[in-house]
């Protein structure tokens, strides 16, 4: 462990990655600071899971509508909450007193969501699979053994979709799709995150594993008794700073995140909700996933895409004698993973392989366990691109590190 | 003991080293040789930072890359070019080699300022290492390379920056250290040596020239090491047959140290001959292809 600690510093005193993380933290926070006018908005839907429950049901939505209409009563409104609000003009508006005007426009997002709820039945069942299971052939060959393959993960998925209805359980309050909440959670925060640690832990693995090259300093080191196998402190270190990395602008990001937003009611709500409909989907998870669960599942498997990457980093760092040339190679890689499914077009199994790759999944954490008709929404997609990725991973790590132990060194 | 046997080392169809066979047991070894022979590649062998192409090297009976660690253990390596964290004082950096060569953490501080004393290095120890001078830096190295009181002590040119003072104190330092250990030291510098070497190791294409003490390899010249006087015009001719060793001028004449294996003349008196003539003479065909 002391040595461990030794590489660590290496390049925990390095300016440029003090300097980046520092960055990195005061992007995010920015990033959640200059989103958050409608926070008010937005946190009400605790409120309504507190007084009506989690589960949206017949007797709920009546009650709320009940007691709309009674604090549109309260507010001078006759003909019931609706009516009040839709002869609302902007100019009744402005003449309410301060008090009253934040009254209303409580009357009104819990109206929008009485309203969705309501609809939510009849939206969601009408989500016409037929059409979607077109949308699946397209560049696929209908007699292939992969067409057969995308047939029987659309049809687990169809079937996935109908239980949620049968059960119910997308029949839970969560925030309205309007406010793209999971989208800015995932697409935006989480994602940054994640590429923001990719760049920093590059960076640092490339400075730890590269510091002896960079400062000539191998002729001395290698012949003591640790020897070369300093490279595994080396290896622990990077990867201890790589968890670190990521966890700390993960805390300090999500910390202020539900600082700002308040999660407390719909944590144990789950993401297939008919209300988290932000596009021309609904997010319809392979599994019931509760908030908290995706949360978990979808930083733990950006944490071990970042701790992959650094792996990665690592073993280029054996062939590439020079830390920014090493970060500059893997950013590369990185990028080259993103666009080569692209050259597989006309053949979609090939293109079917090259989409379970690193990249794909580090920039899509708002898809997660969630089906649909393009190649990276079946089932297990996640797994197998880490499990492939590990296994590539170590592979390569353990081979260039045999392969350093007999390198001459001069 | 230490045994290098029949090694060799080449690259594609350079050869830096070719049949070599030599044995170290505990003392002072002074290797000697031009730029080339192929030293830094038997040094970089002998501390496991490269592998013979053939041949193999044995400490105690056993193949030195088959101990591992146990080997390295027993080594204090200064390499030519000493490298060094710039921002770590030599404390820092040597906790940290201790660390590294599996020092017990609780007498490394003491050993830490014990190695440097003994390299004067003390009223500095605390100080950043990129102000300080390269003799300052090569007498770090020195420290690291003692630090784990190791049995084999491999220095490539360890006086390089060093001035007379330093190199008089890294003398008598390594006299006290020889005693119970093999101390092997690649220099250009045959002063260096001379007066502490047990023996001196010499390489010349690629393979072992010699090795012996320094009086019996010195006898090989007996009789064939001259001093002569003669006026400046004489020189240029004298220099053209002869092999010079020496050259000084006093009184307005060259007093000429040199080589020959003809017959003596009046005019030239024998000499004693030393290490510095031997060097000279053996690696007079490199210096005149150079």
């Amino acid at each position: 462990m002391r040595m461990t600690w030794y590489e660590m510093k290496k390049a925990l005193l390095s300016p440029i990655v003090l300097v980046l993380i520092l960055s990195c933290i005061g992007l995010n926070t920015f990033q959640i600071i200059s989103q958050s006018h409608a926070k008010d908005e937005i946190n009400l839907v605790n409120e309504l899971i507190d007084i009506y429950g989690l589960t949206i049901t017949a007797d709920s939505l009546s009650q709320l509508n009940q007691d709309l209409d009674d604090e549109a009563a309260s507010l001078g409104g006759t003909d019931g909450a609706r009516d009040y609000l839709t002869n609302m003009t902007y100019e009744t508006y402005n003449e309410l007193s301060a008090d009253d005007r934040q009254l209303v426009d409580r009357l009104s997002t819990l109206s929008m969501y009485e309203s969705l709820g309501t609809s939510l039945e009849e939206r969601y069942t009408s989500v016409n699979m037929d059409e979607l299971r077109k949308d699946l052939y397209t560049g696929l060959d209908k007699n292939s053994s992969f067409s057969n393959y995308m047939e029987q993960e659309f049809s687990e998925w169809e079937k996935r979709y109908e239980e949620i209805i049968a059960t119910n359980e997308y029949k839970q309050w969560f925030f309205a799709g309007d406010y793209r909440i999971h989208s800015e959670m995932y697409r935006t925060l989480l994602k940054n995150i994640a590429v923001q640690s990719v760049l920093i832990v590059a960076l640092m693995t490339a400075l730890i594993a590269n510091y002896e090259v960079d400062q000539r300093t191998q002729q001395v080191l290698y012949p003591t008794k640790k020897g070369r196998s300093l490279m595994k402190h080396k290896f622990s270190a990077s990867l201890v700073l790589a968890s670190l990395t990521f966890f700390i602008l993960v805390t300090a990001a999500f910390g202020l995140y539900f600082i700002v937003y308040d999660f407390s009611g719909v944590w144990n709500s789950v993401v297939s909700s008919g209300l988290n409909w932000e596009y021309k989907l609904p997010y319809i998870t392979w599994w019931e996933l509760t908030i908290w669960q995706y949360f978990l599942l979808a930083v733990g498997i950006e944490w071990i895409v970042v701790v992959i990457v650094s792996i990665l980093t690592f073993t280029i760092s054996f062939y590439v004698k020079n830390s920014y040339f090493t970060w500059i190679i893997c950013m590369a890689l990185l990028i080259g993973l993103f666009l080569y499914p692209a050259l597989f077009n006309a053949f979609p199994f090939l293109k079917f392989l090259a989409t379970l790759n690193l990249t794909l999944l580090l920039l899509n954490p708002h898809m997660y366990f969630s089906g649909g008709t393009t190649l990276t929404m079946v089932q297990y997609f996640e797994l197998w691109s880490l499990l492939i990725w590990a296994v590539i991973a170590i592979i390569v790590s353990l081979t260039s590190y045999q392969r350093f132990l007999k390198k001459d060194v001069s | 003991m230490l045994t290098i046997r029949n090694i060799g080392k080449t690259y594609g169809s350079f050869t830096a080293l070719k049949e070599m066979n030599v044995q170290f047991e505990n003392g002072i070894y002074g290797l000697l040789a031009p730029n080339g022979a192929g030293k830094t590649t038997l040094i970089n062998m002998l501390v496991t930072l490269i592998r013979p192409t053939s041949g193999e090297i044995l400490y105690d009976g056993k193949s030195i890359h088959a101990m591992g660690e146990r080997y390295r253990e027993l080594i204090g390596y200064l390499p030519q070019h000493f490298g060094y964290y710039k921002h770590y004082s030599p404390r820092k950096y040597l906790r940290y080699i201790a660390a590294l060569k599996g020092m017990k953490k609780s007498g490394v501080e003491k050993r830490i300022d014990e190695v440097l004393e003994l390299v004067a290095l003390s009223d500095v120890k605390d100080k950043k290492m990129r102000k300080f001078s390269g003799g300052m830096i090569q007498r770090v190295g020195i420290a690291q390379a003692i630090l784990a009181d190791p049995q084999i002590l491999i220095l490539d040119e360890p006086t390089a920056g060093l001035d007379p003072k330093e190199r008089a104190r890294f003398r008598h330092m390594l006299s006290d250290l020889a005693r119970n250990r093999i101390v092997l030291i690649s220099t250009h510098i045959v002063s260096d040596i001379e007066s502490i070497a047990n023996e001196i190791v010499m390489i010349r294409d690629q393979t072992l020239l010699y090795k012996g003490d320094i009086a019996t390899i010195c006898q090989s010249l007996q009789g064939h090491i001259f001093e002569t006087t003669m006026s400046f015009d004489e020189f240029p001719s004298f220099r053209k047959d002869y092999l010079t060793l020496e050259e000084k001028q006093e009184q307005g004449r060259m007093i000429v140290r040199f080589y020959t294996e003809q017959p003596p003349k009046a005019d030239w008196s024998s000499v004693v001959p030393e290490l510095e003539d031997v060097f000279l003479v053996k690696y007079a065909s490199e210096s005149m292809k150079g």
